[in-house]
């Protein structure tokens, strides 16, 4: 039993691992940019269905998708990156013009659904509702089932790591610093000579990078890819992240969707019967809704604060 | 002349959907006329309305109008239970916030919809009616006509409470000049409150409507949030009228969308105009500048 509880924790420990990589992108995006991004689903969806094309096995003649590589898993993974950021570049350069966040928001939601959309009907590509199944995951044949799922945690928690890193360097170059002046006071940077427009869109698609790699590591975690995966209530997992952990802060980030995962998962956990499941697991939107009206309400800055950088004024 | 009789049919569905989503849709703009942001749990109080009814006329076996009645009454009640006591709090944070209040808010409802509901579908299993025909071309069901004119009525009140009562002069006022409108000493408190009302009770009797003709399920109203959305930005955020042409003209060009594309991808014409309108012309195809 306690073996049952440490694997079910192992599994918990890399999903988490996942949605915070993808959170650590969204707050870039959000946390240090202001860009109130409600599609950002879809650059996940897009990594995920990215390195799933590229590393599934062909069709064969029964199959209706039309596509499918066989290439190396880690190919998938490298892939996403690029795949997310140019949908990211695409649909950042007529939408980022919005001043308006409100706007901004409508815009982005609408396309992240039309996204969705098109994964279920567009079925030569994706497969529709049907998805991929029985993905491979990385070095399985190495591992008895039970030790594989540590392995797996760990493998994921080292990306987090990486993915940490890389991001705590964007944000503390230069370009990083840009991107907090443009939300602070956009008009200051522009006076100094900032291109905000082009610093905005490169905010937007290295967030896009990092959410199309965490999905195409959620393909790895699921095993499974079928559009309803990618519903707009994942936009909500990073929104709730970042606002529970603390908007502009990169360990906050990684906080928040740790918090969401543990919660979600013990409600899953904690469920003591079939019956009572489904009814259960509704009460986990329940729950996370009422959540993110108290943090917004009484902890409107998160669990852990933005740092206030002060620079040395002496020239 | 089978193209002609296929027209005339999506062009009647366009105005049914036209009309449920102008009953939908008046609430959401006034919000945001009123209050200044994306109400994204509106859409919940359809859900709500529809359950509600549910429950009266299926399960406790009433009389149906009886039961629309009180459902949209108790959908009223909870709508401005909502707004008072959380929304209207969180004014001193900005719209963006109240947005992810309001997120968050819709996951809750949801969350205890389904939760107390379950997640099966389920209908108010009405008898269906006789259809309607123009020229021997079979239209509309009686009831999706009565739909339509309940939508009709529901405008022209909207449209007399608006120029002729007190409350709506005012709420016209506050629309146009927030500040100005305290100044001259209208009771802004007594418009948001009718706002809360009006826009709940509209929510509610449009989610018993939309069951009617579709059937019930959790995510009835999260569904219909984006299109919701989009006729409001079709006929010009913050402008009532504009939102209720917006609405029919909505409908038309989603059901008439689907003869040139395929059905699946008819909500993706409402997330389209979202797109084009915010990009191109975000003060609606009758807004100035």
């Amino acid at each position: 039993m306690s073996g049952n509880i440490l694997s079910f924790l192992a599994g918990t420990i890399a999903l988490a691992a996942i949605y915070a990589i993808y959170t650590l992108g969204f707050n870039l995006q959000f946390g240090y940019t202001d860009l109130a991004n409600m599609g950002y689903v879809a650059f996940f969806a897009i990594g995920a269905y990215v390195s799933i094309i590229l590393t599934y096995s062909p069709p064969g003649p029964m199959d209706a998708y039309r596509f499918g590589f066989n290439l190396p898993m880690w190919v998938g993974v490298i892939a996403a990156a690029p795949a997310a950021a140019l949908f990211a570049f695409l649909t950042g350069l007529p939408t980022l013009k919005i001043i308006k966040a409100d706007y901004f928001i409508a815009v982005t939601f609408a396309f992240a659904e039309i996204v969705r959309m098109v994964m279920q009907n567009e079925i030569w590509l994706t497969n529709g509702n049907f998805g991929f199944y029985g993905l491979s995951r990385p070095f399985k044949q190495f591992f008895s089932s039970y030790t594989y799922e540590f392995f797996f945690a760990s493998l994921m928690v080292g990306s987090l790591i990486i993915a940490y890193l890389i991001m705590r360097r964007i944000c503390n170059s230069p370009f990083g610093r840009m991107l907090k002046g443009i939300r602070e006071n956009d008009m200051a940077c522009q006076s100094l000579g900032k291109d905000i427009f082009r610093a905005k869109l490169k905010s937007y698609m290295i967030g896009a990078a990092f959410a199309g790699v965490a999905g195409s590591l959620y393909a790895l975690y699921t095993t499974v890819i079928v559009p309803e995966m990618f519903v707009p209530s994942v936009t909500f997992v990073a929104w709730w992240a970042v606002m529970m952990g603390g908007k502009g802060n990169n360990k906050g980030a990684i906080l928040g969707a740790f918090i969401f995962i543990f919660v979600d998962q013990l409600t899953i956990f904690t469920q003591a019967s079939a019956a009572y499941a489904t009814r259960l697991s509704s009460l986990r939107g329940f729950i996370m809704g009422v959540m993110l009206i108290l943090i917004l309400r009484f902890l409107p800055q998160g669990v852990l604060k933005e740092k206030k950088v002060v620079y040395d004024s002496k020239i | 002349m089978m193209n002609f009789s296929i027209l005339l049919q999506h062009i009647t569905y366009g105005i049914v959907t036209g009309s449920i989503l102008l009953l939908a849709t008046i609430g959401f703009s006034m919000t945001y006329t009123i209050k200044g942001f994306f109400n994204i749990a509106h859409a919940e109080l359809l859900t709500v309305g529809a359950y509600l009814t549910y429950l009266f006329y299926r399960i406790m076996g009433w009389n149906f109008i009886y039961s629309a009645i009180l459902a949209i009454v108790l959908t009223t009640m909870i709508g401005f239970l909502i707004g008072k006591t959380l929304y209207e709090p969180m004014e001193k944070y900005g719209s963006l916030i109240l947005v992810f209040t309001s997120i968050g808010v819709a996951f809750a409802m949801n969350g205890i919809t389904e939760f107390i509901a379950g997640p099966i579908i389920k209908s108010y299993r009405m008898l269906p009616t006789k259809a309607i025909r123009v020229a021997g071309i079979p239209l509309v069901g009686e009831r999706e006509v009565l739909i339509v004119v309940i939508a009709v009525l529901s405008s022209f009140f909207l449209h007399f409470l608006l120029t002729r009562t007190s409350i709506g002069k005012a709420f016209r006022a506050m629309a146009s000049n927030t500040n100005l409108a305290m100044i001259r000493g209208i009771n802004t408190t007594k418009i948001t409150n009718f706002v809360w009302i009006y826009a709940s009770a509209m929510a509610g009797l449009a989610g018993i409507l939309l069951a009617m003709v579709t059937s019930l399920s959790t995510d009835l109203g999260w569904r219909q949030i984006l299109i919701i959305l989009a006729a409001s930005i079709l006929g010009g955020l913050g402008s009532i009228y504009g939102a209720m042409i917006g609405t029919i003209l909505l409908g038309l060009v989603m059901d008439i969308g689907v003869i040139f594309l395929p059905t699946a991808y008819r909500p993706t014409i409402a997330f389209a105009v979202i797109i084009i309108m915010l990009i191109i012309k975000p003060n609606g195809i009758f807004g100035g500048k």
